[in-house]
Order: structure tokens, then sequence, then C-alpha cells
């Protein structure tokens, strides 16, 4: 029974949660701390942190690891699977409708497609600041970021495989800091 | 478009290429969709016009952005297996994470060795997403001075006036569609 709910939960939060995890998390809160007393203040935010830690999705994470913590392994397959299944049905039919519509729909599929796109790139440009902010605080990863700009635009391989630059600088950095470099753990 | 879909990438390579991505990215959906966009876009299969739906489409719809970015790459790449293998490498890497990660973590957690790692990453992921933003603003918002404005009155409604993204979103779009009904009206006139 305890699993119905989970996956009742977490394919709500993720129904009503758009354009990003982050969105999802005072909710969360609400039914595992406040509501049920499923787990306390403390251990919700240090799962919280960890889910921002990890890489992948944040709402995805979230479920990953709040399921596991409250009913164990099959709880986390169960809160995932909630949370991935609920929205692919929207996008399937939104993406059946952008496909095949006809006619006068059409028309307006088309004109919404068109209008969006700039407003996209608008909303991209926000995640781009968030991201940015914490760097542009720490004067020392100015360096870091000009050193990745010039990697990227100098090696193809970086170009097209990304995540090894971001791999790649993060070993460095935590390197440097072990040579003492101590700005860097701050 | 079905000339497009004659050309197919193989599952596993969609499988890969998406895991990679879920599994090295820090920062969450956001950046997660715009990198599964570029990569889409290297393999030659989907045009442009293609992937800039798949943003919008998963911008639009609710839950995790990664996810729905997934399977709509996955879908355009390799037909329904191919979506399959997309949510796959999306979902598998968070329960990787738990599995390997997790309890090193918690334990870690205020360790300046973990921190000193982010920083790093993070530093890298900024020049990374905007390439991503660069690229897309350029074709997408940067062609028109209307389409320049509307993209920059969405980021400032969102960042300075804290509007909900998906109110920046619906707003946008029907500001978007509104002018763009206007103008057709004035050259069609003309």
């Amino acid at each position: 029974m305890d699993y119905v709910i989970l996956f009742l939960l977490f394919a709500k939060v993720s129904l009503l949660t758009f354009g990003g995890g982050l969105a999802s998390l005072p909710f969360l809160y609400q039914v595992f701390v406040t509501d049920h007393s499923w787990m306390t203040d403390a251990v919700f935010s240090e799962t919280i942190a960890l889910a921002q830690m990890t890489p992948g999705p944040i709402i995805l994470n979230s479920a990953t690891l709040l399921g596991y913590r409250h009913l164990g392994m099959a709880g986390s397959l169960v809160a995932t699977f909630a949370v991935v299944i609920a929205p692919l049905l929207v996008v399937m039919v939104l993406d059946w409708i952008f496909k095949y519509a006809s006619g006068r729909a059409r028309l307006w599929v088309d004109r919404i497609r068109i209008a969006m796109r700039p407003v996209v790139a608008g909303l991209l440009l926000v995640a781009l600041w968030t991201v940015a902010m914490p760097v542009v605080h720490k004067r020392i990863l100015w360096a870091f970021s000009a050193l990745s700009a010039v990697l990227i635009f100098t090696i193809p391989f970086l170009k097209k495989y990304q995540q090894v630059l971001l791999i790649g600088m993060a070993v460095f950095t935590t390197v440097l800091y072990a040579f003492g470099v101590t700005a860097l753990g701050v | 478009m079905d000339s497009q879909e004659t050309k197919k990438v193989g599952v596993f390579s969609i499988f890969a290429m998406i895991f990679r991505i879920s599994a090295f990215t820090l920062g969450g959906g956001p950046v997660l969709i715009g990198l599964i966009k570029e990569a889409a876009e290297q393999t030659g299969v989907v045009s442009e016009e293609r992937t800039s739906d798949m943003l919008a489409l998963s911008l639009a719809a609710p839950g995790a952005l990664g996810i729905s970015m997934a399977y709509q790459a996955g879908l355009a790449l390799g037909g329904p297996a191919g979506a399959v293998a997309g949510v796959l490498g999306m979902a598998l890497p968070p329960f990787i994470a738990i599995l390997v990660l997790s309890s090193w973590l918690l334990a870690n957690m205020g360790s300046p060795y973990i921190t000193a790692f982010f920083n790093g990453a993070t530093a890298g992921l900024v020049v990374v997403l905007a390439l991503v933003v660069w690229n897309l603003a350029k074709k997408n918002a940067l062609k028109t001075v209307k389409d320049t404005v509307l993209c920059l009155a969405v980021a400032i409604s969102v960042l300075v006036f804290k509007l909900s993204p998906v109110w920046g979103l619906i707003g946008g779009t029907v500001i978007g569609v509104c002018v763009n009904l206007v103008l057709d009206k004035k050259e069609s006139k003309a």
C-alpha cells in the first residue's frame, strides 16, 4: 500500500512541476516532513542537497533518493518510475499533436511553434544565469572558465564530448586544491 | 520529415549518448536539454528546427525536462526503441549514483575536496551552457529585433521580476503569436 501512495505522490508532483525540478521541492517537503513525518527536516534537507550534487535531473534524483530513504531500493524504483512515466504520457500527446495536426489546427500549431522559439531561448538564458552566478562570485573560477573556453574552441574532441571537459576541469581543480590552492575548496 | 526518418541511429548509441550526458552533467534539467539538443544535431539525423521544437515541448510539458527531451530525441533518432533507450539512459545514472556515491557523498558533504571538484565542474559548465544558449539564440532569437526583444523580456521577467518560468513560457508565446499575426496582416496589406 505504501508503494501505491509513493507512486501516486510522485506522479502528482511530477505532473504539477513545470520548468524544472527545483519548483517541486517545497511540495515534497510538505508531504514528506509536514504531512506524514516520513523523515525529519534534517534528513530531508540532506537528501535534497545530495540530489543537487549528483548528476541528472533534480526532480528525478530527489525521487530516487527520497524513495530510497523512505522504502529502500523498491521505493526508489517506484518513485523514479512515477516521475518518469507521468510526464512522458503528456509529452507523447503533445508530440503527436505537433506532428499530425492538419488544416486550421496545423496553422495554429505552426504559429505557436514559431512564437515559442525566442521564448525558449530566453528561458535557457535564465538557466545560464543561474549556473553562472556562483562562478561570478568566486573570482578564482573565472580563470578556469576562461581555460575551458580556450580548450573547447581549440580542441574539436572536447567540443564533441563536452562531458570530458567538465570532468577534466573538476579533477584539475581537485588536484590543485590537494597541492595547496586552498581558495578552490571554498 | 519522412525522408529524415529513414536515417536512424542505433539504439545502443542513443542509450550511450543520453547516458553520458545524464551521468556527467551537473546543474539539472535546463543544462541537460541543451546538451541533448546539441548531441542530437551532431548525429546529422535531425534538423536544428526539429531539435528546437523538442526543446520547446520539453519546457511546455510538466515534469523532469531531461526525461521529456531524452524521450523526444530518442524517438526522432531511433523510433520507439530509441525513445525507450533515451529514457533509460536518462533515468539510470541517478540510480547508479545512489548505489555508488550517495553514502560516500553524505559522509563527506562538507569536504573542501568535494567543493573543489564541483567548483571546477561549474566553471566548465558555464562555458558549455553559454555555447548552447549562443547557438540557440543565434538561430531563434537574434534574427529579428522583435524576437530579440521577446527573448530578453522573458529572461528579465523571470530573473528580475521572479515570474514563474511556466508563465514566462505561456505569456511569451501568446505575445509572440499576437505580434506575428499583426505583422503578417500589415505585410499582406502593404
